[in-house]
This record gives C-alpha cells, sequence and structure tokens, in this order.
C-alpha cells in the first residue's frame, strides 16, 4: 500500500513538474515550460509579490538605487542588478542577465511589451495607478507563475488576518490621506490609488469622494485647504519640496491636520514606491501609532 | 497704416484701446480672484475683503494669500511675455518671432529644470532668475549668432530656422532631464507647460521688479523699433544705431522671459498672439504697442488661467495647455491670412 502511494506520488510529482504553467495576464497568456529560476522585476509592486515567494529577482528596475526598495524587503532579497529606471529599463541589462521570466507593469511597459517577449515569457500585469485590490489580484498571479498559488494564497490570508487586527484597532471615523510632495507639486492619492485603497481596508475614510477615478490628484494649497483630511501624511521627493512652500502660507495653519498636529511627514519609498502587502501592513502599523498617539494626545 | 482721404473730422484718440483694456483688465482680475473655486468665493468676498478684512475668515485668506499672488502673477508673466514677443517681433522684423518659437523660453526653462531637479547642484544655489537669466541668454545669443542678428541685413528665414531648431534642441534636453532626474516622469508634462497655480507672494517679488525693468526698457526701444519697421537701411540713415538697439532688444527680451519663465515655466505662445492682436487695434506705433501689448498681455494670461481651471474644475490644469491651444490656432489663422494676402 505505502508503496502504491509512493509510485502514484512519484507520477503524480513529476507529471506536474513537467506540465505547462499557463497564466493569464494583461494582455494575454504567459506559458511557461518549468518553474523560472532567473527572474526580472520591472516594478516595485512585483519585487514585494516575489519576496513573499522567497525568490530573489536577478535584476530590478529600480531607477538606479537599490535602496528605493524598503529595507524589509530588501533584507529578504540577495542583490540585483539594477535595470535602470522603471519608465524605461534597459533592454541590453534584461538581454544580458538571461531572464527566464520577466514581469513587467502593464502602464509603463505595455509599448515595449513584444521586445521584451523576444527576450524572455513576460508576464505583464498592473502595478502603477493600481489599487489596492489590484494589487492582490496581480500578487497571486505572479505566484500562479511560480505554481505557488496555495503559498501565496496562504500569505494573502494571514495578511488580511494582520489588517484585520489592525483595523480592530482604529476605531475611528476620521478622514486620512497621504500625498507626495516634489519640487513640481503636491499629488494627493485618492481612494483609488493604493495608498488609499490601505485607508480604506483599515476601514478609515478618505476626505476625497470614493468615486474619484483618478488615483494621483495634483494639489493647489487651495484644493488641500478644501480637501482639509483629518490626518494628513506626506512623502517628501526632496529636502525643498512644494509642501515647504505651503507652510508658508497663512493658509496652511488652517487645515484640521496642521492644527490637530496630526500632519506627519512620511517615507514616500513606503507609502507610494512600494505597493504590496509588506508595505501595506508596515503603513497600517504606522496609522495605528499616529491615530492612537495623536487621539491620546487630544 | 490709414490714410485720410475725408475731410477732417473728430477721431478718438489713438490711445481710446488702452482706455478700453484698463477697465478690461480690472474685470479680468476681478474673474479670476474669485471663479472657480471650492470656496464658493464671490464678489461680495472680494468687497469685503477690501472693506472690512477679516484674517481668521477662510474666504479671505484664500483670496489674499492665493488668489491675489496668483492673479498678480500672471499679471506680469502675461505682460513680460506679450512685450518680449513685440520686441522679438520688430527686433527681427519677422512676424512668427516670439520667445516660444525662438527657443528663448525653453533656454531658460532648460536651466530652470536643471536647478529644480539638483541635478546641477552648484547651480540649485543660485537666484532662480539668474539661473533662467543664464538659460535665456544663452539661448537668444545663440540665436542671435546662427541666425545672423550681427551682421547689418537679417536673413529672415535663417532666423527662424535657427530659433526652431533651438527650440527643439532645448526642449529635448529637458526632457531628458526630467526623464533622468525624475522618478515618475510625471515632470515631463510639468516642465514643458507653464502653470502659476502654485503662485505665491515670493513670486510676485520676484517677478515685479525684472519685468518693469524689462518693459521700461521696452517702452523706451519703441522709437528705434518704429524706425527699423521702415526697414534697416533707411534706420541707419536716419541715424538709429542698428547694432545697439538688437543688443539692447536681445537684452530686454532675454529679461523678460527669464523673469516670466522663472515664476511660471515656459506658458506658451502669449508672446506670439499678442503683438498680432494689439496691431490690429492700435496700428504700428511701437510707442502704443508697448503699452497697449502689456495690458492685453496680463488680460490673455488672467482670462487663460481662469478657463484653465475651470478645464477640469476641481482639479487645477496648467495654464500653459490653454495658451497652447489658443495660440497654435492662432498660429493656423496667421498662416492662412498670409497666405491670403499673397494671393
Amino acid at each position: 500500500m505505502l508503496r502504491l502511494i509512493t509510485v502514484l506520488s512519484v507520477i503524480v510529482f513529476s507529471w506536474s513538474a513537467q506540465a505547462e504553467i499557463r497564466v493569464q495576464d494583461e494582455l494575454g497568456e504567459l506559458v511557461l515550460d518549468s518553474v523560472p529560476q532567473r527572474v526580472v522585476a520591472l516594478e516595485f509592486s512585483f519585487v514585494d509579490a516575489l519576496a513573499a515567494l522567497g525568490v530573489s529577482p536577478v535584476g530590478v528596475a529600480d531607477d538606479g538605487d537599490a535602496s528605493r526598495l524598503i529595507g524589509p524587503i530588501r533584507d529578504q532579497l540577495d542583490e540585483w542588478t539594477s535595470l535602470g529606471v522603471r519608465s524605461q529599463p534597459s533592454l541590453e541589462v534584461i538581454a544580458a542577465l538571461k531572464p527566464d521570466l520577466i514581469i513587467a507593469d502593464v502602464e509603463r511597459h505595455a509599448a515595449v511589451y513584444e521586445d521584451l517577449k523576444r527576450i524572455a515569457p513576460t508576464l505583464i500585469l498592473k502595478s502603477r495607478g493600481e489599487t489596492y485590490e489590484d494589487n492582490l489580484d496581480a500578487v497571486l498571479k505572479v505566484a500562479e507563475a511560480f505554481g505557488q498559488q496555495d503559498l501565496m494564497e496562504q500569505r494573502i490570508a494571514e495578511h488580511h488576518r494582520i489588517m484585520d487586527g489592525y483595523a480592530a484597532q482604529l476605531d475611528s471615523d476620521a478622514t486620512v490621506m497621504f500625498a507626495v510632495s516634489s519640487v513640481k507639486g503636491v499629488y494627493m492619492h485618492g481612494p483609488q490609488a493604493y495608498a488609499g485603497g490601505v485607508v480604506h481596508r483599515l476601514g478609515l475614510r478618505s476626505p476625497l469622494p470614493q468615486d474619484t477615478e483618478q488615483p494621483y490628484i495634483q494639489a493647489t494649497l487651495e484644493r488641500l485647504v478644501q480637501t482639509n483630511p483629518d490626518y494628513l501624511l506626506v512623502g517628501e521627493y526632496g529636502d525643498q519640496t512644494a509642501v515647504d512652500e505651503f507652510k508658508q502660507n497663512p493658509l496652511w495653519s488652517v487645515m484640521a491636520s496642521v492644527r490637530q498636529d496630526t500632519y506627519v511627514e512620511t517615507d514616500p519609498r513606503l507609502w507610494s514606491l512600494n505597493r504590496g502587502m509588506i508595505s501595506a501592513e508596515i503603513m497600517a502599523a504606522e496609522l495605528v501609532k499616529l491615530l492612537s498617539t495623536s487621539t491620546a494626545s487630544r | 497704416m490709414t490714410i485720410a482721404l475725408s475731410a477732417p473730422r473728430w477721431r478718438p484718440p489713438v490711445w481710446w484701446p488702452l482706455c478700453v483694456m484698463l477697465p478690461g483688465l480690472a474685470l479680468a482680475f476681478a474673474l479670476s480672484l474669485s471663479s472657480f473655486s471650492l470656496f464658493g468665493l464671490g464678489w461680495m468676498d472680494m468687497w469685503r475683503v477690501l472693506i472690512d478684512y477679516d484674517p481668521t475668515s477662510i474666504k479671505h485668506q484664500v483670496l489674499v494669500s492665493l488668489r491675489l499672488p496668483r492673479a498678480l502673477v500672471a499679471i506680469f508673466v502675461g505682460a513680460s511675455l506679450a512685450v518680449a514677443g513685440l520686441v522679438m517681433q520688430g527686433m527681427t522684423r519677422n512676424e512668427l518671432a516670439s520667445p516660444s518659437v525662438f527657443g528663448v523660453s525653453a533656454g531658460a526653462t532648460l536651466t530652470f529644470a536643471l536647478s529644480a531637479t539638483g541635478l546641477w547642484p552648484g547651480l540649485s544655489a543660485l537666484p532662480i532668475v539668474l539661473v533662467t537669466f543664464c538659460g535665456a541668454g544663452i539661448a537668444g545669443a545663440l540665436v542671435f549668432i546662427l541666425g545672423g542678428l550681427h551682421r547689418a541685413p537679417i536673413n529672415p528665414v535663417r532666423v527662424v530656422l535657427a530659433g526652431v531648431a533651438l527650440n527643439f534642441l532645448f526642449l529635448s534636453l529637458t526632457r531628458a532631464i526630467v526623464i533622468l532626474a525624475d522618478e515618475n516622469a510625471y515632470g515631463v508634462f510639468h516642465w514643458l507647460t507653464g502653470s502659476i497655480g502654485n503662485a505665491t507672494f515670493a513670486d510676485v517679488r520676484l517677478v515685479i521688479p525684472w519685468t518693469l525693468l524689462g518693459l521700461i526698457a521696452a517702452f523706451w526701444l519703441s522709437h528705434p523699433l518704429n524706425l527699423l519697421r521702415l526697414g534697416e537701411e533707411r534706420m541707419q540713415n536716419l541715424g538709429g544705431g542698428l547694432g545697439r538697439v538688437r543688443w539692447l532688444g536681445s537684452l530686454t527680451v532675454i529679461l523678460l522671459v527669464a523673469a516670466g519663465v522663472s515664476v511660471a515655466g515656459p506658458v506658451g505662445f502669449v508672446g506670439l498672439m499678442v503683438p498680432h492682436i494689439c496691431r490690429f487695434i492700435v496700428g504700428q506705433d511701437y510707442r502704443l504697442l508697448v503699452p497697449m501689448c502689456s495690458l492685453t498681455g496680463a488680460v490673455l494670461m488672467l482670462l487663460a488661467d481662469t478657463l484653465a481651471r475651470g478645464l477640469r474644475f476641481p482639479d487645477d490644469s496648467p495654464v500653459g495647455i490653454l495658451t497652447t491651444l489658443l495660440g497654435a490656432g492662432f498660429f493656423l489663422v496667421l498662416a492662412r491670412r498670409n497666405r491670403a494676402n499673397v494671393a
């Protein structure tokens, strides 16, 4: 009996090892003969997903700066080769790495999709401008490419447990908004942006209407004052950015978050660049800390 | 030029359009202050700010600390770009000349982007007007040399070719810088389309002295430009130093463009449209054209910014989108009219 089971399981195992892996992505179907070994990721959100699977990518489009990935993700991975900027990764460097899977962003890389496919099988998924829910779908697709749906489903279930735990600690009707600030201006992340999705997931509200379509909305100070979130988190790209100019204006102190000392400056890499479960959990922890300390102080 | 054929009768003074334009400016100013606001600003709010300013009122604060600097910047940027275009057209005797067509704006934008993105750290330490002045200056000098403006009889085609080529060179360099420096490349759009959405009083203080200086210089140049209109040879015969006018004219253009770009970025086509509109109304006399262009430029910019704000309300759109849209249409009309004239 035992022998029969062993034989059967060997047959089943070898059959599954030889089976093709098929994944439906944003532009078609990815077909792989075997589990990929050398993976390159063209957006940060895919690296988060790979980290969850315990896969170290050989190349990442990290804008030439590995520190753009947050420490908790970076620590789980081996060193990788930079593929250049995410908007225009170097096809030559990608080809030189001889990958057996490329994971690309449908918004940024649809134009080079055919070129990428000539280099290696390409999985093209949502990343830039994705919602929180989009990201969870994309993460599962990444796992499918490695035949690891079960593992990822477990991880997602665990993620939901963690987020539920944080949400339970956040019994608040407050509105919370994240925005990035660079020299070019301040961009509010609406309910459709990843950060907006995390806020919603935790049972908090966005000060912007839930049906705001654009994920990132450029804000003048007038717009920001009118939006007036109870909690405002701003991630600055650079030392002197547009938000610093806003602070010079008397209207800045009119905002609820400034008056109540609930305006905080946070890490734009965490809140905007590194979309994924690992980031979302750290964001949630930050929000719990922010909301609990500020309510305590009031 | 109009020739009186009938017997002398009363005619309005030549400066009547200026009298019409001044209330027009006031109206555009008020519109820009109050329209498309998320706070429901109205004319009464403006009146109350004037008679009984309450610093604790959000509406009053929005009007005074956000709308007012934005409208003032619109006025000065509009005036400076319009007059820069006028002087350029007068100097090159070319109807298509303008800071945005000839690469002077693009040159200023290039150094502006270099400084703002921090790609050239030394540049970031310098005052922004100096930075844009250098950019506009380099672009101006290159057009000057490549276009052969330093030689007596100028070849209009050569100037246009040099200007357009340099414009594209600077635009693509700016794009390259933005792509190198900007992780999101959202900025490409921002740097190539002027905007005054975040104007502050610091910007107003920055732009006023240089614009005024430039406008005074342009007014001073109006007589020589009138002479130059008669032709380069005639001007020389009438004792107007052609070389000096070109140098001073170029300097004025560079100053005005640098002032405008340093606070608003490259707002396109104001310098092309306004001089044509004004010539149509007041004729060819530069002594009238300079003040008329200042006023019309200011009004156009105020209205364009107000409309841009309404384009996707409540989201703000850069004013440059609207001026470029208007300008492209205007360019086509101009081309058609010229062809009709030839035919």
